[in-house]
């Protein structure tokens, strides 16, 4: 539980850090096809079928910021919902505790 | 989006998270690239990934913990994030070969008598 707890967290920092991430990927991706590119000028083919060729292999890279971004965003639902069901158990278990705590903080 | 789509597009991505992790654990501390090229060379090319989705791949795995992120340079001295396992990813890498060779066995004979 304490796990799934931590897990939980860390994820959250992923939601709060979207635009962060999305530059690092955008990196990461930019790096990935420049190293493509060597690979294929060192076997010999001219620069800009080199930079067609690694394009083409590294894919939609739109694609994968956009996907790593709903990732992230998905993670405040997973979080917010992991929060909703455990306050729905510790009111099921213990409705009398649980009421208490509403009623003080109300 | 239909439900048989989702279905499709979680296998597949199960699957390339287990090669993802499997690699690290075999490989060690690695980049996103040196991850794709070691599928490319372990599958013989087989696999025909666009190398995009490693990246994907790589941040569902950071977002179970099962592996961790750190800056670190490249063998041509670039700047680089590089992945690790951790010890929860080693354990979860265990459990998903043992169902994914489970499975693979049970299909094996299910298509191969039906």
């Amino acid at each position: 539980m304490l796990k799934t707890l931590l897990t939980r967290f860390a994820a959250l920092r992923h939601v709060f850090r979207r635009a962060q991430i999305d530059e690092e990927i955008r990196q990461e991706l930019d790096s990935h096809v420049e190293r493509l590119v060597e690979r294929y000028m060192a076997s010999g083919m001219p620069a800009d079928e080199a930079r067609h060729a690694a394009r083409l292999r590294v894919g939609n890279t739109l694609r994968v910021r956009e996907d790593v971004y709903s990732l992230n965003t998905l993670a405040w639902f997973d979080w917010t919902e992991a929060q909703i069901r455990h306050a729905v158990r510790m009111f099921r278990r213990q409705p009398l505790y649980a009421a208490a705590i509403v009623l003080t903080v109300a | 989006m239909a439900k048989g789509d989702m279905g499709r597009a979680e296998v597949l991505q199960g699957t390339l998270d287990l090669m993802v992790l499997r690699t690290l654990d075999t490989m060690g501390p690695m980049h996103g690239y040196g991850v794709a090229r070691r599928l490319e060379q372990v599958s013989e090319d087989a696999l025909k990934l666009n190398e995009g989705t490693v990246y994907v791949s790589l941040m569902r795995l950071l977002h179970r913990r099962l592996i961790s992120t750190s800056w670190g340079t490249s063998e041509n001295n670039r700047k680089a994030r590089f992945y690790t396992i951790t010890r929860s990813g080693r354990r979860a890498l265990t459990i998903e070969m043992n169902n994914w060779n489970r499975i693979a066995g049970v299909m094996a004979r299910v298509l191969g008598r039906a």
